[in-house]
């Protein structure tokens, strides 16, 4: 692996990102108006929902905060690191990839620095804090150790998660635009909204093993409470690290098929 | 001392099996088989600027991505500066440049010299080489003012300048170029065509050129190969080419008084009339020894004031070529 060269070139991207900023400025400042309107938006839902009920299925509303909190720290590694994946499917229809395989580096690593947009994942971080501080100012019981297991957990998290995204972006390879299935997906956003714990015991088999929602906010707003037990914080990992394991197989073994079709039969 | 061969492609056959119809039914129907390259083999000398011609879908892009390797043949073997290209090494695609001329590697919302510097990097050219280059691509292109402009608003063939020098930036040995002057403007065009006759005069580049833009063939082709449906119909100089499928020249004649009218009728019939006006006339007259003959009738007929015999263009050849297979 030739790291100095992939990290040349993700300066590279930096720079080529922020001169877009500076292309479109006003695009950039739109972010401070709506940023705060959709934390305001979101907030209020939840405060509307628990000036009902105390608690939901044994998650308060601290917790709830907490969970949207590493959400959103999750989408701020998803659009810095991980938007090629939902590209993927657009690369193979439109011939794009013919372009990634003619150049001299590894086609994922070319491909994930060309999406590497880290002015994407910025608006995300005062989301978050803004949630964490919430959290807190709510009461949510959390340590240190914890916030760092949570946060770490979320990352494998979203890791997962674009793994699963690349795996079904590469159905393209042999079935062409494969747009419809970007809802599977955009299911899968819409469920990590809440606490695992709200599903029936079968959803919530099907969402730690087949779509690893756990990983992504329940299980690291779960760890990073303190009362939380160390072998659930270590089950959590061991599960999330085979369920990481197994997608990403089936995602490699995919993209090496794929790319041998695409080799066979082209765009 | 003979120039060594770049590329040498042997038996190259590319064959894709595809369905008729798009949809969920397409995928119980039968697979059709499409021979897109038949059996091709050429060989490319060190600074050779060979032109790959063919109608749409004769194979010649798909020659291509096997040569850039994106596509793997179905049969044959190929070897670019002593690499096979599909197996993709490193080495190899350090050395070789690519242009789609209808895909753009430039960023869009941004000035291309950020391109430039991304390119830079992706084939590790160092900083001081860059500068150098980037000096050189201006004085033919033009390009330092303009890759300060974001490539949204350039114009097309400002872009394809700027294409080329990304594509180009790492002084690559071989440069397989797509239709580079595609949709372009007379004045870009020609801007394009000198920069490439340049580059490989200077570099001795060997420029593998697909195009349907005849002026681009006639300007910058040493060698041509000819491809029809898969198969390659000709290769050679084009003065050969022109020998081999025309066979005829263009004769054309001015005059400002007729001396023998039935004389001038009968020899205009020895050749096949294109044009004619109140004082000219224009015809097609065979290379089979009729047309000395020709000329000599029309002396006679005529009060010739010009005469110009020429080779007919490469546009008549390839309507020739391409028509009477139909």
């Amino acid at each position: 692996m030739r790291i100095r060269y992939y990290f040349r070139l993700l300066r590279d991207i930096i720079r080529i990102r922020f001169a877009k900023v500076k292309e479109y400025p006003a695009d950039f400042l739109t972010l401070f108006i709506t940023v705060p309107a959709y934390l305001l938006v979101t907030l209020f839902f939840w405060h509307t929902i628990f000036s009902h009920v105390r608690v939901i299925a044994g998650w308060t509303l601290a917790d709830v905060v907490l969970l949207q909190a590493f959400m959103q720290l999750g989408f701020v590694f998803w659009n810095i690191m991980y938007v090629f994946p939902e590209e993927l499917s657009d690369m193979i229809i439109s011939g794009e990839l013919n372009t990634v395989l003619s150049k001299p580096a590894n086609p994922i690593l070319y491909m994930m620095l060309l999406y590497f947009d880290v002015v994407n994942g910025l608006w995300n971080i005062p989301e978050a804090a803004v949630y964490f501080i919430a959290a807190f100012w709510l009461g949510a019981q959390v340590s240190l150790t914890g916030l760092l297991a949570g946060t770490f957990l979320m990352l494998l998290g979203v890791t997962i998660t674009s793994v699963i995204v690349f795996l079904i972006e590469s159905l393209s390879f042999w079935f062409g635009r494969t747009n419809l299935l970007d809802l599977f997906y955009r299911a899968y956003f819409t469920v990590v909204d809440y606490p695992l714990a709200v599903f029936p015991l079968s959803v919530k088999f099907l969402l730690v093993m087949f779509l690893p929602v756990a990983f992504f906010t329940t299980g690291p707003a779960l760890v990073s409470l303190r009362d939380y037990p160390l072998t659930g914080v270590v089950g959590l990992f061991g599960l999330s690290l085979l369920v990481l394991g197994v997608w990403f197989l089936a995602a490699w073994i995919a993209w090496k098929a794929g790319l041998k079709r695409y080799e066979a039969y082209g765009s | 001392m003979l120039a060594e061969n770049v590329i040498t492609v042997d038996k190259l056959v590319k064959v894709f099996y595809s369905r008729k119809k798009e949809g969920v039914r397409s995928l119980f129907r039968k697979k059709e088989e499409i021979v897109a390259v038949n059996n091709v083999s050429f060989k490319v000398k060190k600074g050779e600027i060979f032109g790959y011609l063919g109608e749409n879908g004769s194979g010649k892009t798909t020659t291509i991505k096997m040569l850039t390797g994106i596509l793997t043949p179905t049969s044959g073997s190929a070897r670019v500066l002593g690499f096979v290209p599909w197996e993709r090494k490193n080495e190899y695609l350090k050395q070789i440049g690519v242009v789609f001329g209808v895909r753009s590697i430039l960023f869009w919302d941004i000035p291309a010299i950020e391109a430039f510097r991304f390119y830079r990097d992706v084939y590790e050219v160092p900083p001081d080489d860059f500068e150098e280059r980037l000096e050189y691509f201006d004085s033919i292109l033009n390009v330092k003012k303009l890759a300060k402009k974001p490539v949204r608003k350039m114009s097309l063939g400002e872009r394809m300048k700027c294409s080329l020098v990304a594509a180009l930036i790492h002084y690559p040995k071989i440069v397989f170029l797509d239709e580079p002057t595609i949709g372009l403007d007379a004045v870009s065009k020609e801007a394009v065509r000198d920069f490439i006759r340049d580059f490989n005069k200077r570099h001795k580049l060997t420029v593998m050129l697909t195009t349907h833009d005849v002026l681009d063939v006639e300007a910058l082709c040493t060698k041509v190969i000819l491809l029809d449906k898969g198969r390659k119909i000709f290769q050679g100089t084009i003065p050969k080419l022109k020998k081999s499928y025309l066979g005829y020249k263009i004769l054309y004649v001015e005059y400002n008084k007729i001396k023998n009218k039935p004389l001038l009728e009968s020899v205009l019939r020895m050749g096949r009339l294109i044009g004619r006006g109140t004082n000219w006339v224009e015809l097609e007259v065979k290379t089979d020894g009729r047309l000395p003959k020709t000329v000599a009738g029309l002396l006679k007929a005529v009060n010739v004031v010009d005469l110009d015999v020429k080779e007919p263009g490469l546009d008549r050849l390839l309507v020739k070529v391409y028509g009477e297979k139909k």
